[in-house]
């Protein structure tokens, strides 16, 4: 379980984006011939993924910090110039980090900023403040280090662990 | 170029070719979602090697990922990452699928040569 981790949370994520999307998005009767046809693609996909199933903590503090950045300079870049293009600048900016830093352990900084950058991407009806931001970004640089063996390769999944973060946000704040 | 660069630049091609096309037909509201499906769609394209085997597959993924925004574009706006895990389920899907069309296609073969 402890070794799987990174798969579990990915999979929480995914599932929770189905059935939102499956749902509230499309027709009664669409919906009951999609279910069984998406959740089988799905699983047929990530069953047969060559997952590398070991956790790796290391270098938290550099993925934390780098997302936390990430993400509030894209929230606050986003009212002047639109959520989309100040992704595409704070990420430009973030993939020349990896020639600043020589050093090999810094090599994934480009990629936790990145990830950071997608929570600052949220409305700012959704997230008020900058404070609120910065600590969930700072969360999915933690999800980051922790699932960065999960998945590797496939497309989309540092914006998966931004939407977890920003959900687990949601869901805290709307029921509790 | 690594990944997080080329998607990057994408984005922001994304951003200028909307710019140019609102400038050439203003009323044209729909153009408003171009750099959100841009977006969602660079992410596909930050698959590696082994999951998207060629050209085509990001093409069929970007088709899969396009259902997926037109049907989510309501439920996660503006919630960030939506676009990310959107594109995540598009390869994932669409990877299954052609995980699902091999093994289908390799029963077939074995099913003739018996």
């Amino acid at each position: 379980m402890k070794k799987n981790i990174g798969l579990c949370i990915f999979a929480l994520i995914h599932f929770y984006y189905i059935i939102r999307l499956l749902s509230t998005g499309i027709p009664v009767l669409e919906t009951c011939i999609l279910i069984p046809f998406v959740t089988f693609a799905y699983l047929w996909g990530f069953g047969h993924y060559p997952h590398n199933k070991s956790v790796d903590a290391s270098r938290i503090s550099s993925s934390v910090i780098s997302a936390t950045l990430g993400g509030v300079c894209c929230y606050v870049l986003s009212p002047e110039t639109g959520p989309i293009l100040a992704c595409g600048i704070v990420g430009l900016l973030a993939s020349f980090l990896r020639h600043l830093f020589k050093d090999k352990k810094y090599h994934e900084l480009p990629y936790s900023t990145y990830c950071g950058c997608f929570v600052g991407m949220s409305a700012h009806a959704i997230l008020p403040d900058a404070i609120t931001v910065s600590i969930l970004a700072g969360f999915s640089g933690l999800l980051f280090a922790t699932t960065k063996r999960s998945l590797e390769g496939v497309g989309g999944r540092l914006g998966s662990l931004s939407f977890a973060s920003v959900v687990c946000y949601l869901l805290i704040h709307n029921y509790i | 170029m690594n990944t997080v660069r080329a998607s990057s630049i994408s984005i922001i091609a994304g951003c200028c070719i909307q710019f140019l096309l609102l400038k050439a037909f203003p009323d044209q509201t729909i153009l408003l979602k171009v750099p959100y499906v841009v977006c969602g769609a660079t992410f596909c394209g930050m698959s590696s090697s082994q999951i998207i085997k060629n050209k085509f597959w990001v093409l069929g993924c970007g088709i899969v990922y396009t259902w997926i925004f037109i049907t989510s574009d309501l439920i996660f706006n503006g919630i960030g990452g939506g676009l990310g895990t959107g594109a995540c389920l598009a390869v994932l899907m669409f990877h299954g699928l052609m995980k699902l069309g091999e093994s289908v296609e390799r029963f077939i073969l074995s099913y003739k040569l018996k």
